[in-house]
């Protein structure tokens, strides 16, 4: 067979949102959907892929709006204009049902779209055999994997699936789930999967990828983003995954602090425990960086302001949007040793530990504080106002500290 | 501090030399009033900070028995140093000294030696050092202003904030301010306040109409796609029909061309039929007989143009001639050009005459600095005359220098002779000796009558002297007029002559005169010559008048021009006379030219050339029209150019069909900019990003909301858990002086009450504390105000000590001077409160003044006592 260049992408979720850390980084979150897709196209064009497999859940709705058909209709266009063929398998986001986008949509010439029914497609003149299946619904609870049609004899099989493989399971119910020893047991040289974002090779031989999200949605998504370059030859298959994503998202937790004591050193943590957590020339950082423990930076936080050390630091980390939480920062002083102060901190700290371990206490606070509350949380009730107020407590002792301890209470 | 004696020099009522030494504890002063004690008091506290100022010339502490102001203080600090104060009031001025009890002065530097050694200010001093009934019933002593203030500020921190947050921390109160703005900013339910919440609902608000504007923008492109799907299979089947309205439109424009071919064809030949009835002429035969015609007009044009050119030149010799005949006209010519070179040698001559004339005019003028005329203007008598009166002037001037000689000799000359003057001196010594020697009276009279005459000779003399003088004088002044007179004269004559002329001799003037005169002589003749030149230059400008030249500038170019023209004249005479030949004879062979032509063309059957040039144009015509037709009978299929098809028809059958055509044309027009319509509108909604991109704003906005929520709600709990820290550090956690207070009120109410408080978190801290007190855990706080002005005093007494203790905690302990702070105190009241008094003493020097002796009974059974007198 030719060597062959397969672009490999999955969850494309078109028409979803990506979170907005702030007003700065809102136009790019808005339009970054639609800009990986064009680095998609643009990926295949340059690589001169001959098939593009989109492994489901190319819509985050069913029925997307037309904005986002609209999209994608332009993309497949241009695909096909390079000369691509290309196979799409519904998702369990877009799956194939008598209401859903896919039945009333007219596929263009060279694109496949796999319904429930599964069913390949030879491609002669790549020898080539493409099959795949699409979901019947949005909780898809069949094993798809054995209904895929074998590759005739001389063609090489590629299989697009969108499932959940065993070990994988997300907090929701596994959709299309299935197992690798079952895949790796199909007469299938590449297995295309879509649903985990999370980009993954499963196995070499057969090559078994996971495509993962080429935008990640929410700070859950950390991380590069992007899609596959599968080749496909005589000597085998060979998968590279391209960073493609034009907002990469890093959620920090750092601990440990006792020795930073500059925002520069703080970038410098930072970037010593995410290393990916950098701007590139077509990608921007969305930051969120939580930040634990005594340290000096609390004497920094006295001086600077919150607000201003999370703009120098954006600003030196070169981040579109930085949530910098420092809730839980304290200062050098032991947390004992701060509620036993003879003052009326040392009350007020001890007061909000009351809160955090006595619920009576907090259901007390709940009812004297019920009417005052914003009006979002006014009608919370019982154990919801309970855990309303409890979620605030860590937040409300951070404030105390900084607004009583000016410069760390030097 | 311990004071161990004090010596009032005078002080009020104390008596002067009043000397009380003081011990450690308690010292105990009772006394009647009017007796000092308050006065004593009053001295203390003098001299540690100051008598002040005098009133009305007087200090209101001057002594009642007279004396001295003032007095002396021997005190003892902690570290055992001895310090004796001396301070008195002069009548200019306050002095105060301080010295070591080694007698070497102390260096107070600007400060009160209180400040110096009991470490605070007059109004601490009073408020915790000197205590009396009516210090008690406020928290502060000192009198009112800077005192007060500089007190307050250095006490209240003992009871308010500082001691609060112990200095370490932000003021709770300025925290719960500070939480409940920030809090009012992000929402309050006074819409003046909580901008952030109604800012962001109307952010919210504004995002919903962009969701919803975007959602209608999907659904105008959802129908925009299903109008685009049904306009695609519209346009297909659009297209098909317009592809069979083509080809019929195609069929329809052939037959009409063949139609159109075989008509074209027809008509084609009927022309060329015509032409050849019309008679045809080749080209070569016309072009034979027209070379011919040709010739024979060219042969009239040559003879009529010499007969034009003969009576040209004969017109041109005509007027070059001026109507003469031409050598008649140039003799004329010849005999006008000799004049005038004639009379342009006169002119020459006249003019280097007049050259002359003016060289001398010129000379002449500047010999004598007078023009000519002026010269030949003058009298012939004048030199003369000028040289009559000149010779007068020189004789009257040397007439006139002789008499000037004359009279100076006359003046000069003496006046009265010697020998007169020698008689008469003579003569009076005669007299005189002959009258001293006593000489005859004849001696006296001969010397007297000598000196007489001598007298009267010498009056003589002088009298003629001075006609001679007057004489001379009288002679000089005619000669003097008459030289005036002939200066004058002279002046007048010469008045008006040039300077030269005035100074020339008689001779030369005349030779002036005479020059003058005959240069006006020859002037008059040389414009008599230009008179007749001019007269002979007017006669040949007549004669060239007379030629028809006029009158011209340049007559020597006018004369010579009319010669050329004379010339010319003849020449063009006999060229015309030339041409006038050649004429003749062309017309002679233009005849034979014609009848040939003629002849010619009446071989072709043409009667004249136009006949003969339309037949050669129908030949060449016929011949095009033939190309024509075989061009025509090339199109048409072959056998089928018999029958004619009917171009009526078939015309008809092609404007339907491209109206058909022209109809799908603009039916494919119409779609196609509806399509473009609908396209645009799936390009606005795909340049606008959708609904996602809006619907994502609203949840970043709603997102703001919940997040701005949550920290009005953290601040709102942070207020209510601040306040109840608040709360209970006021009423547990008290600062060191209220604890203090509270023990001493204890003691001093014997327990009736347990508990001294203020309002630590106060938030106007400019005004005075607010105490209040408890009677027991568990009781409610009864504010000071309230209580009763015995249990009153006694707070403010507990208050009072509490505070010298923080004040003096850890630097030097302040005695405590108490003047009668106890009558209000019932007696187990006032038994408590001496027994807290006689404990005070264990740790501080403590003088008790008193007119009570109830309470120097009990206060000296219940301490030791250290009793002393006024006395």
């Amino acid at each position: 067979m030719p060597e062959t260049t397969i672009l490999h992408a999955a969850d494309l979720h078109l028409d979803g949102p990506v979170a907005v850390l702030g007003p700065a980084a809102a136009e790019s979150a808005g339009a970054a959907r639609r800009e990986v897709l064009g680095r998609l196209v643009e990926l295949a064009g340059q690589a001169q892929a001959r098939v593009v497999i989109l492994a489901g859940d190319v819509f985050h709705s069913p029925r997307p709006p037309l904005s986002a058909v609209l999209a994608l209709e332009d993309a497949l266009a241009a695909w096909t204009r390079q000369g691509a063929r290309v196979f799409i398998s519904p998702g369990n986001h877009d799956p194939f049902t008598s209401d859903s986008v896919w039945s009333s949509w007219r596929a263009p010439e060279g694109v496949t779209v796999f319904t429930p029914q599964a069913s390949g497609e030879a491609l002669p003149e790549l020898g080539l055999w493409v099959a795949g299946v699409g979901h019947a619904g949005p909780s898809e609870s069949r094993d798809l994997s054995p209904d895929l049609p074998a590759p005739p004899d001389g063609l090489t099989g590629v299989a697009v699936l969108h499932c959940t493989l065993t070990g994988d399971e997300t907090r929701h119910e596994p959709y299309a789930p299935t197992r690798l020893e079952r895949l790796t047991a199909r007469p299938f040289r590449v297995w295309a999967l879509g649903h985990r974002h999370m980009p993954e090779q499963k196995s070499l031989n057969p090559l078994v990828v996971y495509a993962g999200t080429p935008q990640g949605a929410h700070l859950a998504e950390p991380g590069p983003r992007g899609a596959w370059l599968i080749t496909l030859g005589g000597a085998g298959a060979e998968a590279v995954f391209h960073d493609l994503a034009p907002l990469v998202f890093s959620d920090l937790n750092l601990n440990g602090l006792v020795r930073v004591d500059t925002i520069d050193g703080l970038a410098q943590e930072v970037r010593q425990a995410d290393p990916q957590a950098a701007p590139g020339p077509q990608r921007e950082l969305c930051l969120r960086l939580r930040l634990h423990g005594p340290s000096p930076l609390w004497d920094l936080v006295g001086v600077e302001g919150e607000a201003e050390i999370a703009r120098l630091l954006a600003q030196r980390l070169g981040a579109l949007a930085l949530v910098l939480d420092m809730d839980g920062l304290r200062p050098a002083q032991d947390p004992a040793e701060l509620e036993n102060r003879p003052d009326v901190l040392g009350r007020l700290l001890g007061l909000i530990r009351q809160a955090q371990e006595n619920p009576a206490f907090l259901d007390e606070l709940a009812g004297e504080l019920a009417k005052d509350l914003h009006p979002l949380h006014r009608r919370l009730k019982g154990e919801e106002s309970r855990e309303h107020l409890a979620a605030l407590l860590d937040h409300l002792r951070a404030k105390a500290l900084r607004d009583f301890l000016p410069g760390g209470g030097r | 501090m311990k004071i161990e004696r004090l010596v009032a020099a005078g002080f009020g009522a104390l008596k002067p030399g009043l000397t009380l030494e003081f011990r450690p504890g308690l010292n105990l002063i009772t006394a009647p009033n009017e007796t000092g004690k308050s006065t004593l008091a009053e001295l203390l506290t003098a001299l540690f900070y100051g008598f002040g100022p005098r009133k009305g010339g007087a200090h209101p502490f001057d002594p009642w028995e007279g004396g001295e102001t003032g007095g002396e203080l021997f005190y003892r600090l902690a570290d055992g140093t001895g310090y004796l104060l001396r301070r008195h009031i002069t009548k200019r001025k306050e002095t105060a000294e301080l010295s070591d009890e080694n007698g070497r002065p102390v260096n107070f530097a600007g400060r009160e030696p209180g400040e110096l050694h009991l470490g605070c200010p007059r109004g601490v001093f009073l408020t915790v050092a000197r205590l009396g009934l009516d210090e008690l019933g406020q928290a502060f002593s000192g009198n009112p202003g800077k005192e007060r203030t500089v007190t307050e500020q250095a006490l209240k921190g003992y009871f308010f904030q500082e001691a609060a947050t112990r200095g370490s921390v932000t003021n709770p109160v300025a925290v719960r301010q500070q939480w409940r703005e920030e809090r009012e900013k992000l929402y309050s339910r006074d819409r003046r306040k909580g901008r952030g919440d109604s800012g962001l609902l109307a952010e919210i608000e504004k995002a919903q109409r962009r969701v919803d504007a975007a959602n209608r923008r999907e659904e105008e492109a959802k129908e925009a796609r299903t109008g685009l799907d049904g306009l695609k299979e519209k346009s297909a089947s659009l297209a098909r029909e317009r592809e069979a309205a083509e080809e019929e439109l195609r069929r329809a424009q052939a037959a009409l061309g063949q139609a159109r071919n075989a008509a074209r064809l027809a008509e084609l030949r009927q022309q060329i039929q015509e032409l050849s009835k019309q008679g045809l002429v080749s080209g070569e035969q016309a072009q034979s007989v027209q070379a011919l015609f040709k010739d024979a007009r060219e042969l009239v044009n040559g003879a009529r143009e010499a007969r034009s050119q003969a009576e040209a030149l004969a017109a041109q010799a005509a007027a070059q001639g001026l109507g003469r005949e031409p050598r008649e006209m140039e003799m004329d010519l010849d005999r006008l050009a000799g004049g005038l070179a004639a009379a342009r040698a006169r002119q020459r001559e006249i003019q280097a005459r007049e050259i002359v004339l003016a060289g001398r005019v010129k000379d002449l003028t500047a010999r004598w600095g007078a023009p000519p005329a002026g010269l030949a203007a003058l009298d012939d008598a004048l030199p003369f005359r000028l040289s009559g009166l000149r010779d007068d002037l020189t004789q009257a001037q040397a007439k006139c220098r002789d008499m000037e000689a004359r009279q100076d000799q006359a003046a000069s000359s003496a006046s009265l002779p010697p020998a007169g003057l020698a008689l008469a001196g003579l003569g009076l010594a005669l007299a005189v000796v002959s009258a001293i020697l006593g000489w005859d009276w004849w001696g006296t009279a001969l010397g007297g009558l000598a000196a007489a005459a001598a007298v009267g000779w010498l009056v003589g003399a002088r009298r003629s002297h001075a006609a001679l003088v007057a004489q001379a004088g009288q002679r000089l002044q005619a000669a003097q007029d008459e030289v005036t007179r002939l200066e004058r004269e002279l002046a007048s004559a010469e008045a008006g002559l040039p300077r030269g002329l005035a100074e020339a001799q008689p001779s030369e003037m005349a030779a002036a005169r005479e020059s003058a005169l005959n240069l006006a002589q020859d002037q008059a003749e040389a414009a008599q010559a230009q008179a007749d030149w001019r007269g002979q230059w007017e006669e040949l400008m007549r004669g060239l008048a007379a030629l028809g030249l006029g009158e011209p500038d340049n007559p020597d170019q006018t004369i010579e021009e009319a010669r050329r023209r004379c010339r010319g004249a003849a020449e063009a005479a006999q060229a015309a006379e030339e041409k006038r030949r050649t004429a003749d004879d062309l017309a002679a062979r233009t005849a034979a030219a014609q009848q040939k032509a003629d002849q010619a063309l009446a071989g072709l059957g043409a009667n004249d050339l136009e006949g003969l040039a339309q037949a050669a144009a129908r030949q060449q015509q016929v011949a095009r029209l033939e190309a024509q037709a075989a061009e025509v009978a090339g199109r048409l299929p072959e056998g089928q150019d018999q029958p004619a098809p009917d171009i009526a028809q078939a015309e008809a059958t092609v404007q339907e069909a491209a109206a058909r055509l022209s109809e799908l044309e603009r039916t494919a027009r119409e779609q196609a900019g509806r399509g473009g319509e609908l396209r645009q509108v799936l390009r606005d909604l795909a340049a606008s990003g959708g609904a996602a991109a809006a619907q994502g704003e609203l949840a970043r906005l709603e997102q703001d909301r919940e997040e701005l929520a949550r920290e009005h709600d953290a601040l709102l709990l942070g207020e209510a858990l601040l306040e109840r820290a608040m709360e209970h550090f006021r009423l547990e956690a008290q600062p060191n002086l209220l604890v203090k207070a509270a023990a001493y009120l204890e003691q001093a109410t014997g327990g009736a009450y347990s508990w001294l408080g203020a309002d630590l978190f106060q938030s106007d801290a400019s005004k005075p504390p607010e105490l209040s007190a408890r009677p027991g855990p568990g009781a409610r706080d009864r504010e000071a105000a309230a209580l009763s002005r015995g249990t009153r005093d006694q707070l403010y007494l507990a208050l009072r000590l509490a505070l010298a203790d923080e004040v003096t905690a850890g630097g030097e302990i302040l005695p405590l001077i108490l003047d009668d702070p106890l009558v209000n105190f019932d007696d187990n009241r006032l038994a408590s409160s001496l027994a807290m008094i006689g404990a005070v003493a264990g740790q501080r020097q403590v003088i008790m003044l008193t007119c009570h002796r109830k309470q120097a009974e009990i206060l000296t059974g219940l301490a030791k006592c250290h009793m002393l007198s006024l006395e």
